[in-house]
């Protein structure tokens, strides 16, 4: 095939008038660079994203997991305001306004909420929320009586499980209540 | 042929300095990881308040004090920092020592309160005042960032 293509060129030259030697020459230097660069394409540099897709998947795999099981939790802030701390001090007398005292009392399996404030006393911590929502004062309530920084005192009984301790404390906080605090040990 | 026999034998290399690497990198981060796990979380059964006023964690640095607890919401121990104090008020006492020193060395840090549902109030009751007390022992006036440790419903467990 390269012969006649040779043999092509010459007659072509040699019909120019040229020196049809010369071409030929020049076109087998041609074809020889040619068949050069194609060996020299295959070997070039390769990239194998194989395994590193595979580690990629494997560390996207762990991360989603790992998140799933460590960051599951959430946290209930108990410094709400910079006013006061987790635990009111024993001495009332050093809060700027008296702490009004919820407490939560075990009776059988149930835990009971008593308000020490002549109102309405709720049977569960919704009633409780939604009580204390409805007490709060703010300029859409402006006939409430207690302002959203008003002390709290929540004590628990000795054998209120945490988990009852917890939600009344979270209902608390979901009626707008910024200072909120556990009554210290009994 | 002759092209074939001029190219000689072909060597097979198992280049394995990437898999190395790579391995190195994940022995790191499972210690690391596992590490964190041990010191911070201990599996309980938190309260799951519903619906919950609780907020998602931020990052910043946590002190983090675990109940450990029986089945009848009985605290045997109080576990910080991989070392666990006896809930009795010599062991409390140990418990706002450490926790002392640890806000002295940290006064941004949160402290996180990790406690079973069913534990029972007057073993925590303690925990809390002491903690409070550490906090102000640690730097006067300081209040400590206290929180609650609540499992939100929505994410199951």
């Amino acid at each position: 095939m390269a012969e006649a293509a040779i043999l092509a060129a010459a007659l072509d030259q040699l019909a120019r008038g040229t020196d049809p030697m010369e071409a030929p020459v020049q076109i087998l230097d041609d074809k020889l660079a040619e068949k050069r660069a194609a060996r020299r394409g295959n070997r070039g540099i390769k990239l194998n994203v194989i395994p590193m897709i595979d580690v990629t998947f494997f560390l996207l795999v762990f991360f989603v997991c790992a998140n799933k099981t460590l960051d599951r939790e959430e946290f209930l802030r108990t410094d709400l305001s910079q006013r006061g701390g987790a635990v009111v001090s024993p001495n009332s007398l050093a809060l700027d306004e008296p702490p009004l005292r919820i407490e939560l009392l075990r009776i059988g399996q149930q835990t009971k909420i008593k308000i020490i404030a002549p109102m309405a006393q709720p049977d569960t911590f919704e009633q409780l929320t939604a009580i204390f929502n409805s007490k709060r004062y703010s300029t859409e309530n402006p006939s409430g009586l207690f302002p959203a920084d008003q002390p709290i005192e929540l004590a628990p009984s000795q054998d209120v499980p945490w988990d009852d301790a917890v939600a009344a404390f979270n209902g608390l906080v979901r009626a707008g209540y910024q200072q909120i605090h556990f009554a210290g040990p009994q | 042929m002759k092209s074939m026999l001029t190219r000689g034998p072909v060597k097979i290399e198992a280049v394995i300095t990437p898999l190395i690497d790579i391995a190195m990198l994940l022995v790191v981060f499972f210690a690391l990881v596992s590490q964190i796990g041990i010191t911070d979380f201990v599996k309980l059964n938190l309260p799951k308040p519903s619906p919950t006023a609780a907020v998602a964690p931020h990052n910043e640095p946590r002190i983090v004090i675990n109940a450990i607890a029986n089945e009848q919401g009985e605290v045997s121990a109080w576990r910080f920092l991989n070392d666990d104090y006896l809930a009795d008020p010599a062991g409390i006492q140990s418990l706002c020592n450490a926790v002392t020193a640890s806000i002295r060395a940290n006064p941004a840090a949160e402290v996180h309160l990790r406690a079973d549902s069913n534990v029972k109030y007057t073993y925590i009751s303690p925990v809390l005042d002491q903690v409070g007390k550490a906090a102000t022992k640690a730097i006067p006036g300081h209040l400590v960032k206290l929180r609650l440790a609540v499992q939100p419903e929505h994410r199951g467990g």
